[in-house]
């Protein structure tokens, strides 16, 4: 009993609940550093305020527009990210079935 | 023999039990450990097998020719089959070779930090202790548990010296290994108990151990501070390690634990901060003046890498929340020069780095303005204005700068003539600007230049930085400890630093902890470096104090010792009988040196009393040579010349307009703080000056007109009196013995001086008045002086008891005791001999041979 808890039911509950806990934490800090990296919150927080403190008409007039389009392509990065990660995490999740998986259903390339 | 059975409480943590499952801890005997050499060895011949048989059949198909990669995902060939099994293998593998700290089974997989933050939240019912033990501690017990009841301990103790993090903390206490093991072999004999005398203590502090120093697990490193904190507690006493230094090694894991986790944050984040003057939302604009005199802290943080200010974290939440208030928000931090300013600032920069800050200052820079600077390149005051409008206008614009003024009160006083303009210019600035600004000064800079400008100090908030603590001290100094062992290339022992604390106070009254601590310790590894030296001990710093202060401040060496105990002796070698006083002083100098004193009053005080002439003054410079080794080292001073309650001020000083004068007494002993003060005629004083040595006496300290406390911790104080002598004389004649004089006089003596007062000094001590054949011994002290001069001339005196008597019958007064006789040795013979001299009647290699006062021959 003992070596089958060992050895089989620790297994699972490893790669589940501790190295699968390890490995989302991971994916979830990284997710912050690419949305710190691509300054999305800070651009949104100032999406009204003019570049460079540049409080003429044209400076308020480029600023929405260029913080809009910056927001755009970081939203547009960070699902791509965030579909990724998503992926790999699903990946690790399937992985131990993987094996018995491309036996049952052979991968036909 | 008693067993250890069942689930047990062991104690609680803020009312959670913590329980401890002896049948769970006990039944594995060393077969976990097995367990875990097998599976790794498993894991990694496993993982071995698999590549091979995935190189061998990636060959095998190149071989067969026509290989496609994507084949290796197709089941249906044998080359597919093999990459998927070795896929599972490869997985399987890397859950046998897991580190068992993460994982060790499922019952032992949590983290005493996690622990923390459950019980604050409340989620936690009950502690299972097993759970929190790291894998090699379960290892280690298992042995234990396996290797039989006997020598728990000692067994124990010997498997957590295997691990290197342990040998290393040894280095720390100053120990090497053999000598270690050698201590602990000797272990108290507890350690021969049965194993459930110390188990249970070992487990459970062990985990306190842990769960206070911020450590993830109960690991090696805890158990092992558990061993130097209890069973080996008094061996290690024996080698001078106290608790103050295990706790210091303790504190030093934790911060280490704390920083660790925080420098993991930074190096991570500290990447994303923009580097340029251009924020991360575009907001900001460039500062063209402001570029040109300013250091970016944020910046010079980000690139010089981490750094962690210790002890300071309720000033830096507060200077956090003063800082984030709104605009306008001007905060002044006031801290004496050396206090860390700097690098609390600069930690300030760090949060900012990692923007582990409120929002308002997100994404914000902090910059420090270099005046001094913009004022020498300045043309004139009007240019300097100029520039200083400028920069005021430019951190407004760019609007992301939080402004850093240090040495303001230099700046508010940067020209006394200006200084009201510039003081205006910046109310208006923050006023009118509504600018974040956080200035620095020390506490004189701050009452002499800031506090007087109310206008100016209205609109700040004030953060007092006080001095540091001896521990917090200790802790900064292990902090940077790591820094001189590179630069100079040696190992620093923990005694060293708390030595180095503990003595800067010593020596260095006008400065203040971490910095002169961190100066010491550094001369100290400087000097070591130059004799050679790998180590740094408490001695070495030791002896750098005592080089510089003249006094041997470390422990008593052997000639030291015998120099103590023969103190009466060397003492009686200049000063004659007063056997009752030298021995008063003697002993009270031997508990000061043992260490027996209070250790915030003088070294000693005494008050010496009686007829004036009978050696109260030589007691005292006898004992200035002895003690201090330097007759030099006596400050003497006359108290008749301060009967009036003014006279007040030339003792301590006094601060005028623009000028301090320093006073007679405080400067003498800030410039000799190891010295012997001797106040003559004491009973002469003015009454509030008396109630200063009431402090003196009392603390050991006195704060001068400067309001700088000057330190008399290193100093012997003898006050002196004739109060009484004339009674002591009468009775001393008519043969009353020194005991009942004693008694006989103090009434009278209390009538001079306040109880209080009296009851300030360690000892009260009678001189009485010289007899005749002591007076003869006194003469032929002082003649031996003069024939000492001569010898170094090449001029032997003799003399004979008939020029000794001659000299007692001419100059004994009993008014005056034996201060006639040397008036009588120097008006009639030092300067018969002068003149015999100068007439070149004796000259080197002459023998001058006196049988009176008149009567001498020359040969």
């Amino acid at each position: 009993m003992g070596l089958l808890k060992n050895y089989i039911i620790d297994f699972w509950i490893w790669w589940y609940f501790i190295e699968g806990k390890r490995v989302l934490k991971k994916m979830v800090s990284d997710w912050s550093f690419v949305l710190a990296y691509l300054n999305l919150v800070p651009m949104l927080r100032n999406l009204f305020v003019p570049l460079f403190q540049d409080y003429s008409w044209e400076g308020k007039l480029v600023a929405v527009p260029f913080r809009l389009t910056w927001v755009l392509i970081g939203s547009i990065a960070m699902i791509i990210f965030s579909v990724i990660a998503l992926i790999g995490f699903a990946a690790y999740l399937l992985l131990p079935f993987a094996p018995l998986l491309a036996f049952i259903f052979p991968i036909a390339l | 023999m008693k067993i250890l059975r069942g689930k047990e409480k062991l104690g609680e943590i803020l009312a959670i039990p913590a329980n401890i499952d002896w049948d769970d801890l006990g039944r594995h005997k060393g077969v976990r450990r097995e367990m875990e050499d097998f599976d790794k060895t498993l894991g990694f011949f496993l993982r071995a097998v698999a590549v091979i048989l995935l190189i061998v059949s990636v060959l095998g198909a190149i071989n067969a020719g026509d290989f496609k990669i994507w084949q290796l995902l197709d089941t249906r060939n044998s080359s597919g089959a093999l990459f998927w099994v070795c896929l599972a293998v490869f997985i399987y593998a890397y859950y046998l070779e897991r580190p068992r700290d993460e994982f060790y089974d499922t019952t032992k997989n949590r983290k005493l930090t996690e622990l923390k933050t459950g019980i604050e939240q409340g989620k936690i019912k009950e502690i299972d202790i097993e759970a929190y033990l790291s894998s090699n501690v379960l290892n280690i017990l298992d042995d234990a548990f396996q290797n039989e009841q006997e020598g728990f301990l000692r067994f124990v103790l010997a498997e957590l010296m295997k691990y290197p993090k342990v040998d290393s903390l040894l280095l720390r206490l100053g120990l090497e290994r053999k000598e270690f093991d050698d201590l602990s072999a000797r272990m108290a004999l507890e350690g021969e108990q049965h194993i459930d005398y110390w188990v249970k203590d070992l487990i459970w502090e062990s985990f306190l151990i842990a769960y206070a120093s911020s450590l993830d697990k109960v690991d090696e490193v805890a158990m092992f501070l558990f061993f130097c904190m209890k069973p080996l507690k008094t061996i290690l006493l024996k080698k001078d390690i106290s608790d103050a230094n295990i706790n210091s090694l303790r504190l030093w894991v934790q911060n280490e634990a704390v920083k660790v986790k925080y420098r993991n944050i930074f190096v991570e984040r500290s990447f994303l901060k923009p580097l340029s003057s251009v924020n991360r939302s575009y907001t900001s604009r460039y500062c063209p003046t402001l570029e040109k005199y300013s250091r970016d802290y944020t910046v010079e943080v980000a690139k010089a890498g981490f750094m962690y200010s210790i002890g300071r974290d309720k000033e830096i939440a507060k200077l956090i929340e003063l800082a984030q208030q709104g605009e306008a928000s001007a905060t002044l931090v006031i801290g004496a020069p050396g206090v860390g300013k700097t690098t609390f600032l600069k930690s300030l920069a760090v949060r900012m780095v990692v923007e582990d800050v409120p929002i308002p200052l997100q994404d914000k820079r902090l910059v420090s303005f270099e005046f001094n600077r913009a004022f020498a390149l300045a043309k004139d005051i009007g240019d300097f204005k100029a520039i200083m409008e400028s920069v005021l206008e430019e951190v407004f614009n760019a609007g992301n700068i939080v402004l850093l003024l240090e040495d303001f009160d230099q700046m508010v006083n940067i020209r006394n003539a200006y200084s009201q303009e510039i003081i205006n210019l910046l109310v208006k600035g923050i006023e009118n600007y509504k600018l974040r600004i956080i200035a620095s000064t020390n506490p004189e800079g701050f009452r002499r230049h800031i506090e007087p400008q109310q206008a100016l100090l209205s609109l700040f908030n004030r953060i007092e930085m006080a001095e540091p603590t001896d521990e917090v001290a200790v802790q900064i100094l292990m902090d940077e400890m790591p820094k001189f062992e590179e630069k100079y290339k040696l190992k620093i022992e923990f005694d060293a630093l708390s030595k180095a604390v503990k003595l800067s106070h010593q020596y260095q009254f006008d400065r203040v902890l971490p910095d002169k601590a961190l100066e010491l310790l550094e001369e100290t590894c400087s000097r070591a470096q130059l004799k050679g030296l790998r180590f740094i001990s408490e001695h070495q710093v030791e002896d750098v104090v005592s080089e510089k202060v003249g006094v041997n401040v470390g422990v008593m060496s052997k000639s030291e010792s015998e120099k103590l105990i023969k103190l009466e002796e060397q003492i009686h070698k200049r000063l004659i009988d007063q056997d009752e006083a030298v021995k008063a002083v003697a002993s009270a100098m031997r508990r000061a040196r043992a260490g027996l004193q209070n250790s915030n009053r003088p070294i000693a005080s005494f008050l010496f009393f009686g007829p004036t002439g009978v050696g109260k003054t030589e007691l005292a410079k006898a004992l200035t040579a002895e003690y201090f080794g330097d007759e030099k080292l006596m400050i003497r001073l006359d108290m008749s010349e301060y009967q009036e309650a003014e006279n007040l001020k030339r003792l301590i000083g006094e601060a005028k307009q623009s000028e301090f004068e320093g006073g007679y007494l405080t400067e003498a002993v800030r410039a000799k703080p190891y010295s012997l003060i001797l106040l003559d005629e004491v009973e002469k004083a003015n009454v509030k000056v008396l109630d200063l040595f009431l402090q003196v006496l009392d603390e050991g300290h006195l704060t001068d007109g400067f309001g700088r406390k000057v330190s008399f911790k290193n100093t012997i104080i003898i006050m002196t009196s004739n109060a009484s002598s004339y009674h002591i004389a009468e009775m001393i004649n008519k043969g009353y013995k020194y005991i009942d004089v004693y008694r006989s006089v103090i009434p009278e003596l209390r009538k001079v001086f306040r109880v209080e007062f009296l009851n300030r000094f360690d000892k009260v001590i009678m001189f009485k008045p010289l007899r005749p054949i002591e007076l003869l011994q006194v003469t032929d002290l002082m003649i031996k002086k003069v024939r000492g001069a001569l010898a170094d001339k090449g001029i032997e005196l003799r003399y004979d008891q008939n020029l000794l008597r001659d000299i007692v019958q001419v100059g004994f007064d009993p008014i005056y005791g034996a201060r006639e006789l040397r008036r009588v040795i120097q008006d009639d013979l030092e300067d018969k001999i002068a003149q015999l001299i100068i007439s070149k009647e004796i000259q080197s290699g002459s023998i001058i041979e006196f049988n009176s006062l008149s009567n001498y021959s020359i040969k």
